[in-house]
Formats: C-alpha cells, sequence, structure tokens
C-alpha cells in the first residue's frame, strides 16, 4: 500500500488537527467540572463554552443541550422513554433507533429512500394514538435529505413528538431545530471531526427531558456520569469547525458529480432523484460483489464502506436499500464513498484507478473461464 | 522458485490464507507473513453465532472470528470476515439435515471444503489478486511432471486427506498446504514461538455448527419429521420395539439403539444393519449382516487421469480408520469399490476415498453397499 485514501466519513470522520490539540490541552489538568477548585471551574468553562459552540450548531439555547457518549446514547434515552407509547420509526433508520424500539411501527419510504409522507399519516390516523415518531434527518448510507419540516407539520396534526437523528446532517446542511419542529434530535461529535465516545441531546420545546442514567446529578440531572471534558470541549471545537466549513462542504457535490459521472455503465445512483447531502454516494455496481470489492479496494489503500457494516467487521445486507426496494443483486454490489473536509479531487482520482485495476481483473479472469 | 513454488519474490506474492481462527491455520498465516508474503487473512462466518446462543438475530461474530483477527492484528497483516451465512446454509446445512432424512450419515465438513472454501472463497481470492491460497489443513501437496498431487499428511494422526477427497485438480493446483509435512507438536511449537494468542487452544472436535455434538437436536430443529418415531425390525422381519426418530441411528450403531438389552436369544449385540428412511423403520441385526464387499458412489472426483478399470487400491470410508485394499472399477458418473475383504459398518451419506499409497486420488459418495456372497 503506497497511498492511503480515507472515504468513509460517514462511519466517522478524520479527527481535525485544531480537535486533538483541543482534546489534549483539556487533559492536561485534572477536570472534574462539578469540583469546587480551580481545576473544577476551568473543567466547567470548558464544558460549558462547548455547550455554546454546539447549540449553535442545531441553533438551540445552549440550556437545551445535554452532553452524553453519542448518539446511541442519545437515540435510546429518547426512544426508551417512550417505551410504554406508540411509536413509529422510519425504516431507513439507524440500528441504534431500530434495535431501541423494537416494537415501533416503521414507516416506509419511497424507492429514491424519502420517508413516505402519505404512509405516515394513515399510520397516525390510527388508534392507539402515537407518541413518538423518530425520522432521521439525513441517511447515512444514500445521505438522501428526509422532509422533517412536512414530518413535523403533520405531527402536530395528530398531537405526537418528533425525534430526528441528526448525526449525519451535522456540518452538512443547515439545522434549526425550531424551524424543523424537532422535539429531541441527537448528535455525534466523531461525525464532524470530533473526538468518538462524545455527543449530545438536544431539546426542543416540549418539555421533557428524556434520561437513562441516573447517579451524581450532572447536565442538570438529565445524564449522570462526570463529564467527559476532553471530550466535550474537542467536540466544541468540531462544531466551531464545522459551521465555518458549512459552505465549503455544501460545495462537494461537484466531487460527487465527477465520482458519478465516471463509474462504470451501469451503475445504479441510489437516491440520485432525492434532495442528497453534497458529499456521500451510494451506488451498486453491475455485475459485482461489494463484500468483495471493499478488501481488494483496501489492499490498494482505500477505505470505503458499503454503508452498513456490521461490528464484527462482517458485511450485511443493508436494510436500507432493502426499504427502498432495490434487488439482493442491488444490495449485494453496493459502495458507498462519503467525503469530508480533508477530501480533495486526487482521493476521487486515485480511488476511480482502484476501482478500474480491480474490476478489469476481475473481468480477466471472467473472460479467461469463460 | 519461492516456498511456495511460484516464481516470485515473497514480497510480490499475494497469498489468502483461509483460517478459522484455530492454531493450525493461524501459524500458516504467521509463518508465511514470517516469510515475506503478502499475507491476507480471511476468516468466513458461517452461521450466526449470535442466533445460536441468544436465539435472536444479531450481527455478532464468535470466538474463533476474533482470535483470527488477534492474530493477524497483532503479526500486522490484513485480516476480512466474509459473510458466508447464506452459502454454508444452502451448501452444507440444508444438506446435512436433508441427508439425514434419508437415512444416511453426512459429513458437513467435506461438503463445506467443496463448496464453500474450495469453491467460493477460492473465487474471491483470485478475485483479489492471490498467486495462491493456503489453509492450515494437514495434508501434502507435492508436484510431479504435469501438475500438483495430493498425498497424505506426514502425522498419521493429524491426516485430513479424508475430508479433502473432493478438492478439484484445478483448485489444488491454486491451493498450499504449508502444515503438511508436520506433525501437530511442530505446529504448537510455532505458535509458541511466534507468541499467538490461541496457541493453547485445544483442537476443534464438533461440526462447528453443531453445539456440544448435539447434531440430533439441530436436525430436529431443521426438519422436525427427522424425530417421527417408527418400528426397529430385525432383520429376519420380527418387529423388536420403536425408535425415536431415524436421526438418532447410524449404520453400524451398538450403543443406545432403545430395544431392552439389546441383544439376541443367544446374548449377542444387536447393531444397526439398515435405516429404511422411505418406511421410517431401523433395521437390526447380528454383526455378519453388517458385512459388505462392494461400495457404490456418486459425485466422484478423480485427482488423477487415466485410472484403469480394476485398478488395485486403499480405501478410506470413514475418517478414523485404516485404508484397507480394493480394486477400483470406474463408470462415467459413478464408480464402485470390491473391497478384498468384507468390512463392518459401512454408511451410505459417508465418503469413500481412494488412495494409491499415500497419494489420493479421489472418491466418491457412498449411495449403497452390497454383499457379493
Amino acid at each position: 500500500m503506497s497511498k492511503h485514501i480515507y472515504l468513509d466519513y460517514n462511519a466517522t470522520a478524520p479527527i481535525r488537527p485544531e480537535v486533538a490539540e483541543a482534546v489534549a490541552h483539556a487533559m492536561k489538568q485534572p477536570h472534574n467540572a462539578s469540583s469546587v477548585h480551580r481545576y473544577g471551574q476551568e473543567g466547567r468553562k470548558l464544558v460549558e463554552d462547548a455547550r455554546t459552540k454546539v447549540a449553535t450548531l442545531v441553533n438551540v439555547p445552549p440550556a437545551q443541550v445535554i452532553f452524553n457518549s453519542g448518539a446511541t446514547e442519545g437515540n435510546n434515552t429518547v426512544l426508551q422513554h417512550f417505551k410504554e407509547e406508540r411509536i413509529l420509526v422510519s425504516a431507513i433508520e439507524h440500528p441504534s433507533v431500530l434495535e431501541a424500539a423494537p416494537n415501533a411501527e416503521q414507516i416506509p419510504v419511497t424507492k429514491d429512500g424519502i420517508v413516505d409522507l402519505s404512509a405516515l399519516e394513515k399510520l397516525l390516523q390510527a388508534e392507539p394514538k402515537t407518541g413518538l415518531v423518530s425520522v432521521m434527518l439525513v441517511n447515512n448510507e444514500t445521505g438522501a435529505t428526509q422532509p422533517i419540516r412536512d414530518v413535523s407539520n403533520l405531527l402536530k396534526k395528530y398531537g405526537a413528538l418528533l425525534h430526528c437523528d441528526a448525526v449525519q446532517a451535522a456540518g452538512k446542511i443547515p439545522i434549526d431545530i425550531t424551524e424543523l419542529g424537532i422535539d429531541f434530535l441527537t448528535l455525534s461529535s466523531h461525525k464532524i471531526g470530533g473526538p468518538q465516545g462524545v455527543g449530545a441531546l438536544m431539546l426542543g420545546l416540549c418539555g421533557i427531558t428524556p434520561t437513562l442514567l441516573s447517579g451524581g446529578g450532572q447536565e442538570k440531572t438529565a445524564r449522570a456520569g462526570t463529564e467527559n471534558v476532553a471530550g466535550i470541549s474537542g467536540f466544541g471545537m468540531a462544531a466551531e469547525l464545522a459551521i465555518k466549513d458549512l459552505p465549503a462542504y455544501q460545495k462537494m457535490d461537484a466531487l460527487r458529480d465527477l465520482l458519478e459521472s465516471k463509474l462504470p455503465k451501469g451503475t445504479v445512483i441510489h437516491s440520485s432523484d432525492s434532495p442528497r447531502v453534497a458529499g456521500t454516494s451510494l451506488f451498486s455496481l453491475p455485475d459485482a460483489s461489494s463484500e468483495t470489492l471493499l478488501m481488494a479496494l483496501d489492499l490498494e489503500g482505500i477505505a470505503i464502506s458499503n454503508g452498513s457494516a456490521c461490528s464484527s467487521g462482517t458485511i450485511k445486507t443493508s436494510h436500507v436499500l432493502q426499504a427502498m426496494g432495490a434487488s439482493d443483486k442491488e444490495a449485494s454490489s453496493a459502495l458507498r464513498v462519503s467525503m469530508g473536509w480533508d477530501t480533495k479531487e486526487a482521493d476521487i482520482d486515485g480511488f476511480l484507478k482502484a476501482l478500474e485495476k480491480i474490476m478489469n481483473r476481475i473481468e480477466e479472469k471472467k473472460a479467461a473461464h469463460a | 522458485m519461492n516456498s511456495l513454488g511460484i516464481d516470485k519474490d515473497p514480497k510480490d506474492t499475494r497469498v489468502v490464507v483461509a483460517m478459522s481462527g484455530g492454531v493450525d491455520s493461524s501459524v500458516a498465516a504467521a509463518l508465511l507473513h514470517e516469510q515475506g508474503y503478502d499475507v491476507v487473512g480471511v476468516t468466513l462466518q458461517l452461521f450466526d453465532y449470535g442466533e445460536a446462543v441468544a436465539k435472536s438475530k444479531t450481527c455478532c461474530a464468535g470466538q474463533d472470528i476474533y482470535d483470527a483477527k488477534r492474530v493477524a492484528e497483532e503479526r500486522g497483516f490484513p485480516h476480512y470476515v466474509l459473510n458466508y451465512e447464506s452459502n454454508f446454509r444452502d451448501s452444507v446445512i440444508d444438506d446435512f439435515a436433508d441427508s439425514y432424512l434419508r437415512g444416511e450419515t453426512p459429513i458437513p465438513c467435506v461438503r463445506c471444503n467443496q463448496s464453500v472454501k474450495f469453491r467460493d472463497l477460492l473465487e474471491v481470492a483470485n478475485d483479489l489478486g492471490a498467486d495462491c491460497m493456503a489453509t492450515g489443513h494437514y495434508i501434502q501437496r507435492k508436484m510431479n511432471g504435469h501438475g500438483a498431487e495430493l498425498h497424505r499428511a506426514v502425522d498419521n494422526t493429524k491426516d485430513q486427506s479424508y475430508f479433502l477427497f473432493a478438492t478439484t485438480q484445478e483448485q489444488l493446483e491454486y491451493l498450499r498446504f504449508p502444515l503438511g509435512g508436520w506433525d501437530k507438536n511442530v505446529t504448537r511449537n510455532h505458535a509458541e514461538r511466534l507468541g499467538l494468542t490461541n496457541a493453547d487452544k485445544p483442537d476443534s472436535q464438533d461440526i462447528c455448527f453443531v453445539p456440544h455434538g448435539d447434531y440430533a437436536k439441530v436436525v430436529k430443529k431443521l426438519r422436525p419429521e427427522s424425530e417421527n418415531p417408527g418400528d426397529i425390525v430385525h432383520v429376519d422381519g420380527r418387529v423388536l420395539g420403536q425408535h425415536k426418530g431415524i436421526v438418532h441411528y447410524t449404520i453400524g450403531q451398538r450403543k443406545g439403539i432403545g430395544i431392552g438389552g439389546g441383544v439376541s436369544e443367544n446374548n449377542d449385540p444387536f447393531y444397526v444393519v439398515a435405516i429404511n428412511a422411505q418406511d421410517n423403520k431401523v433395521i437390526v441385526g447380528p454383526k455378519e449382516a453388517l458385512a459388505r464387499d462392494i461400495i457404490e458412489v456418486t459425485e466422484c472426483n478423480w485427482l488423477q487421469g487415466d485410472i484403469k478399470d480394476g485398478t488395485d487400491i486403499e480405501v478410506k470410508f470413514r475418517s478414523v480408520m485404516k485404508p484397507v485394499p480394493a480394486k477400483l472399477s470406474i463408470k462415467p458418473d459413478s464408480a464402485e469399490i470390491h473391497l478384498s475383504e468384507p468390512q463392518y459398518g459401512i454408511a451410505p451419506g459417508q465418503a469413500a476415498v481412494c488412495y494409491e499409497n499415500d497419494r489420493v486420488i479421489g472418491g466418491g459418495w457412498i449411495t449403497v453397499t452390497k454383499n457379493s456372497s
């Protein structure tokens, strides 16, 4: 492997140098933000500065930001709070939503990967009354942006609350929690170049504070456990940079379009007719196995994904593509390229060259056997 | 030529190593990596480990996959896990269950080598641009003037040639078995020298998808009809009792037949001599009734090109047995093996593997056994 190309930002984004610095700085002192002494006070300042920055990312008052360990915790916190009530979730949610509410009813999506609003309305009309609806802002596999404002308008009519997993939207599109009508919004720091193991639950105006962990009363008793001061500090820095670089990210659609224009003939690009974030492309190559291609690309120094890796490293068929009605063949030949703050045109070129080399090798072998 | 018989520098020779997570394939991979080869470790996820334990669909890997990954991480070569659950279910587990329903005694490990490992995985290795694929099997690959030959392992107690008879000539050309010339102690010593995390791991004994060796439970779950009770009938026609499903019986079995005492009037033990799946009957009789000297096999694989009718061979019809002398006569899609002496307990569904001295010449799946006398 000579060069390394990283195009898997939707799995985790490379940490920003400024973030690494902020984290290292915060780690130098024994900061327990609850302590009375000066180290505690310094720690408190780091946490509150970060809260203001993270709040700005979704335009919410800082007091409505609860830091936690990431979106999996955030999603579990919200969904488990409503476990006695009827819950609807979109069929393309992240496993941390689907598995946290195993009895939830699923809202289907269109073939373009957009939540089906008329199906949602039918579900809302049915008895019993729905307590919570969970629809993500941007899908992690396709990059398709969901019509959250339309969803929240519908929910108002039926008196249901809205949870929105905005992990893949932060830093990619502007987010305004009030304008979108979101009651609970969840974020993860590592998807925007911050450290892993930090996230936030942001509250809208419904007045409910879902709580999962009890203990020392941190985060105004909403999330017990000593604050991860260094991680939160890094999250704050990452949020600040994400806001600053939002226009630059949104120009990445040029790179994505370049990529998609050079893929082999017969390639199916998923959600290409939907509003999509700029730097995500999910496509199915004709007559290919994503499992084999992911390995072969990695051996060439290219890190991408098929969109739905398991914790064990095995590859599962994407539930998102299944929900979109894609064929098994399409689902088993899907690759996802996702870009971010450090992606350059040379990365896309390098990916395309490696892909061509591998596809040619497989073709030659097939021809030799035919 | 490098040690894998390829005309390239080891560092330019890509070798995919099929790693089970056990010590043998781990040593094979680690040694080739130590010799400077471009090693790519691959482990197959063959069934849902979480489902077996927790009864729910999960995406977790078993300990074996973690062990293989740890070895690769510590030695510093890439490693991937391939999800072969559906291939494995279609090619191995379903066949395993159906074989019992036919009254046979299957060997899923051969089916797995034949389909999942040496057909599907080998194709992936090819797609990854590998020059060859290595495994940790105890078997030797030797070159003659024309190509590769398959030979028994040096360590007779570890020899896995019986399980690899279905390897085709084309597959054999691409495969390498670095451990075939060793006994297990050499492998263990290398594992310790290399500091592999799984150096002390015991050898696996069970069929990988059958927890605690309780195969009947697995078959019952897949094919409930395998537990339909029926008659236990003596070869002379007398009904001696009831059996609890043919899945519990194997040709040659003596213990646990389930008829009081399990002995004849002369105090001789009864053996299962046949399983009549169609009528759901288990046929028992004295040991003599088990004697067979003709074995018919199908789905044959022959590694040696021109085998003359009536060639003298040695044959194994169970993995753990000494080969016995026989004559082989090959037909278009099948073969007949004439044993020099009658043998006991030959079960349809098992493989008959033919040897010429130490060389595996091929074999087939046993369908019918007869006694010429």
